[in-house]
């Protein structure tokens, strides 16, 4: 998979982005100027971004669920 | 004759195999320490695959082939067996014929350069020649690796519109077997143009940092004073080095530990790229503190779709 996605021509590291809240990742970036310079809304483009980072993240995978039969034996 | 021999133990059958294939005349040399195991070479795409990865290794990778530039002419440099006669004049060799060559290629002073770092190098070359065989050597265990020779590197001089003038790679194989007893080849449908080297592409802050927020450039430097390539006017290398995987940032003592990178974003105006790192774990760095910013490995590049280059990191100090 990749490890990077880029929106609006910045590139994000999936891994660092999936271990931040939605808050942590708006403050990482509000402030510099290079991240999407034309967003009127900065936050709230921030926020875009981190949700559509987040959908690509793996789900958790479920433990198995216990055989019904072994039990009852 | 005695009707007593022990020829079948140690000579061999001799028999002939239909088309079987002979030295070609050599096309290029791939010298380093690249070996391949019998699973790498169990199918020819499997080897194919494997000898071009190496090719793109790192500096830092102890199996990287180092491809030299195409062979434009081949002269042979053999040391002839050496003889003894006895006294009623039978010849009698002494010792076996050393196989050497010297080969003509082009390199401009820049690549020179880089070509001379291996001169009076004991290493293993594999031999490309012009039917795509590559030739080298095989141990008891099947390892299949560049024979090893002592390699010199001559210099080209200036010219003196008489003749062409080369550089000239010379090389003598270390143990004659291993061009002989212990040769092997290895069928490929590579061309010269499969098998060239990397270039170096040398990081540099193009602009002042900002914090966590580093503007990088790179660069391949070339012998014209005061003048380099730049790796960022190539349009495919802006685009695809825009990408945060494709950068690695380490710190630590011996730069052992990885330091997130978090965005990366192309920065034209700097003539390079807007890298930033996670500012949590940078500000939790001691002043003076180094990092160590670079390109991923060239294989990685390579996948990525950015070729023939590796980065040569730059040490960005913490104020």
């Amino acid at each position: 998979m990749q490890k990077d996605i880029t929106i609006d021509g910045v590139s994000f590291m999936k891994d660092w982005a999936w271990s931040k809240t939605e808050q942590q990742f708006v403050d990482e970036f509000k402030g510099m100027d290079h991240i999407f310079p034309e967003a009127t809304d900065k936050a709230g483009k921030l926020k875009e971004a981190y949700s559509i980072i987040q959908k690509e993240k793996p789900k958790p995978i479920e433990p198995a669920k216990p055989n019904l039969l072994e039990a009852v034996k | 004759m005695s009707n007593f021999s022990i020829c079948g133990q140690v000579a061999a059958n001799t028999g002939g195999i239909d088309c079987d294939v002979t030295r070609g005349v050599p096309s290029s040399l791939i010298v380093g320490s690249g070996s391949f195991l019998t699973t790498d070479y169990a199918t020819s795409a499997g080897f194919k695959t494997a000898f071009l990865q190496k090719i793109k290794r790192a500096n830092t990778a102890g199996d990287k082939l180092f491809p030299f530039p195409v062979i434009q002419g081949n002269t042979d440099k053999t040391v002839a067996a050496k003889e003894g006669n006895l006294g009623y004049g039978l010849r009698v060799v002494l010792l076996r014929s050393k196989p050497g060559y010297e080969f003509d290629v082009l390199a401009g002073s820049s690549l020179e350069k880089k070509l001379m770092k291996f001169n009076n190098k004991t290493i293993p070359v594999y031999v490309f020649d012009d039917s795509s065989n590559i030739w080298g050597t095989i141990n008891s265990i099947g390892t299949f690796s560049g024979a090893l020779y002592l390699l010199t590197v001559e210099p080209r001089g200036f010219g003196d519109g008489q003749s062409p003038k080369t550089t000239k790679i010379s090389i003598s194989i270390i143990d004659s077997k291993d061009f002989t007893e212990n040769s092997k080849f290895a069928s490929t449908d590579f061309t010269t143009s499969d098998l060239t080297g990397l270039l170096d592409a040398v990081l540099f802050e193009s602009a002042v940092h900002a914090t966590n927020v580093y503007h990088i450039g790179a660069k391949i430097l070339t012998d014209a004073l005061n003048s380099f390539v730049d790796v960022h006017a190539n349009s495919i290398y802006a685009t695809g080095l825009a990408a945060a995987a494709n950068w690695v940032a380490k710190t630590g003592a011996t730069f052992g530990t990885s330091l997130a990178i978090t965005t990366v974003v192309d920065d034209p105006t700097n003539g390079g790229w807007t890298v930033t790192l996670d500012s949590t774990a940078y500000t939790a760095l001691a002043s003076g503190a180094q990092i160590k910013l670079n390109f991923t490995d060239p294989g990685t590049l390579d996948t990525a779709g950015i070729t023939g280059i590796e980065g040569n990191a730059i040490i960005l100090t913490k104020p």
